[in-house]
């Protein structure tokens, strides 16, 4: 370090990768192959089991079906909460590590959303496919195109409260984690870069007003952007779309999750211990869950 | 990619991924267990491994969001209620580069993994654009804006000798 200019951060930061290169030990490849065949085996056992839980599964969905033929007729769920029950998961076809093994089972659930204002979220829609609309004002393509999912799930909530605040959510499963990882970081520079997109679907205003906020999650990653704001609203000229954009990479599968609450004002807490009496914002623990949730 | 290219492709670059991925998140130990972990699992994905643009990259991005993955996690576990119980952040081997560690875990990360791809890696805009899955402009903005934020803390960090002054 001694020849290394101290006025010169780069200099010094290429003798901090230097010294770092100088003492790498690395295991002997015999060995880091083995213990990558061993993941590869542990990969392809859970993808399978995956796979048997899914056959199961559809064939629990397959007898109640039938029961209901030939039984009296069952109400139908009265509740959207009743209503996203997984029961009729799609079974894979065979079990290498790219078929599809994601299902509406995967999808966060309303209650994990938490309560906003002391109210809860219904869901409003389930389906496989990213579904008709955008999830995310920001969006620059559609998301069945963004690196060729191989699957995906749509849904949607809508807030129990008075007013019209829903949160939209798409999960996409997709090959590898490396085509994922692209995945989610277009998704990111896509919020990153909402200004255009805003302004493209015909809105006149746009603001950001908001920054990025990291949110804990297990094996993967995930972050919100919170808020942008947009209108006009319709009929209502003091009023904006105060947006919050939340993604999370979880292995070979991505969440994208818009919450848009269409009001005057926005105030949410950022900071679980501040003291200010406002409501979290809904993403700080819904994200995690959601993330848990596509995880398993 | 068979055992005898693997073989090959490991020896070769562990130690320079190592130094990058170092230079990225400032902790070495942590910078070698995620390049070590990077690389089982690009056997575990070998035929991926062949058709991507860069085996190197591939390597290098995968232990860059473990070390990120791990970076949050731990953060998150240092924070309150109990400061009395918290671990201690782990220990910097290497006290010649304290200044400079210390610098680097100030700037935004994707600050510092811009500048680390550019000016270690010797990648152009262009390559980090496709490798990080930004824009060339948030490419160019971030290497400014860390190479500036980076320059200033390293300005202000009194030096070691000037602390016994």
């Amino acid at each position: 370090m001694s020849d290394v200019d101290r006025n010169d951060p780069l200099a010094q930061l290429r003798s901090l990768a230097e010294s770092g290169s100088r003492r790498a030990a690395p295991l002997p490849s015999a060995r880091v192959r083995e213990m990558g065949a061993r993941r590869h085996r542990r990969r392809i056992v859970a993808t399978v089991v995956a796979a048997s839980l899914a056959v199961v599964v559809a064939a629990g969905g397959a007898l109640a079906a039938a029961d209901q033929l030939v039984g009296a007729q069952r109400p139908q769920p009265s509740t959207p909460s009743e209503a996203e029950t997984p029961n009729e998961p799609e079974p894979p076809e065979s079990a290498s590590p790219s078929t599809p093994t994601l299902t509406q089972a995967d999808l966060v659930l309303a209650d994990q959303l938490g309560q906003y204002f002391d109210r809860g979220w219904a869901v409003v829609d389930t389906q496989e496919g990213v579904g008709a609309g955008v999830v995310s004002v920001c969006q620059r393509g559609g998301l069945d195109t963004l690196g060729d999912p191989i699957a995906a799930w749509r849904r949607d909530f809508v807030w129990r409260g008075d007013g019209e605040l829903t949160i939209r959510s798409a999960a996409l499963e997709f090959a590898d984690e490396v085509a994922a990882g692209a995945a989610y970081q277009t998704l990111r520079s896509w919020i990153d870069s909402c200004r255009s997109a805003v302004l493209d679907r015909g809105f006149d205003r746009f603001e950001s007003a908001g920054t990025w906020y990291d949110v804990d999650v297990a094996d993967g990653e995930g972050s919100f952007y919170a808020p942008y704001l947009y209108g006009p609203v319709p009929d209502l000229p003091d009023y904006g779309y105060w947006d919050s954009q939340g993604v999370v990479l979880v292995g070979n599968r991505v969440l994208l999750v818009s919450m848009v609450d269409p009001n005057t004002e926005f105030h949410v807490s950022y900071d679980d211990n501040d003291d200010t009496g406002l409501p979290l914002h809904p993403f700080i623990d819904a994200l995690p869950a959601a993330a848990t949730q596509l995880a398993e | 990619m068979d055992a005898e290219a693997f073989d090959a492709f490991y020896s070769a670059s562990f130690s320079r991924v190592v130094g990058q991925v170092y230079a990225m998140c400032g902790n070495f130990s942590e910078a070698q267990d995620c390049v070590q972990e990077a690389f089982v699992r690009a056997w575990d994905h070998r035929k991926a491994l062949e058709t991507a643009y860069a085996p190197e990259a591939w390597v290098r991005t995968v232990a860059w969001r473990l070390a990120v993955s791990r970076w949050r996690r731990t953060r998150r576990s240092l924070l309150p209620p109990d400061r009395s119980k918290s671990p201690s952040a782990p220990a910097e081997p290497d006290i010649h580069h304290t200044a400079l560690v210390a610098a680097l875990r100030k700037i935004p990360e994707e600050q510092r993994r811009a500048i680390v791809l550019h000016h270690l890696c010797d990648l152009p805009i262009a390559d980090i654009a496709q490798e990080t899955g930004v824009a060339v402009g948030t490419v160019k903005a971030r290497l400014s804006r860390g190479r500036a934020a980076l320059a200033e803390l390293l300005r202000d960090e009194p030096t070691r000798e000037s602390r016994h002054v």
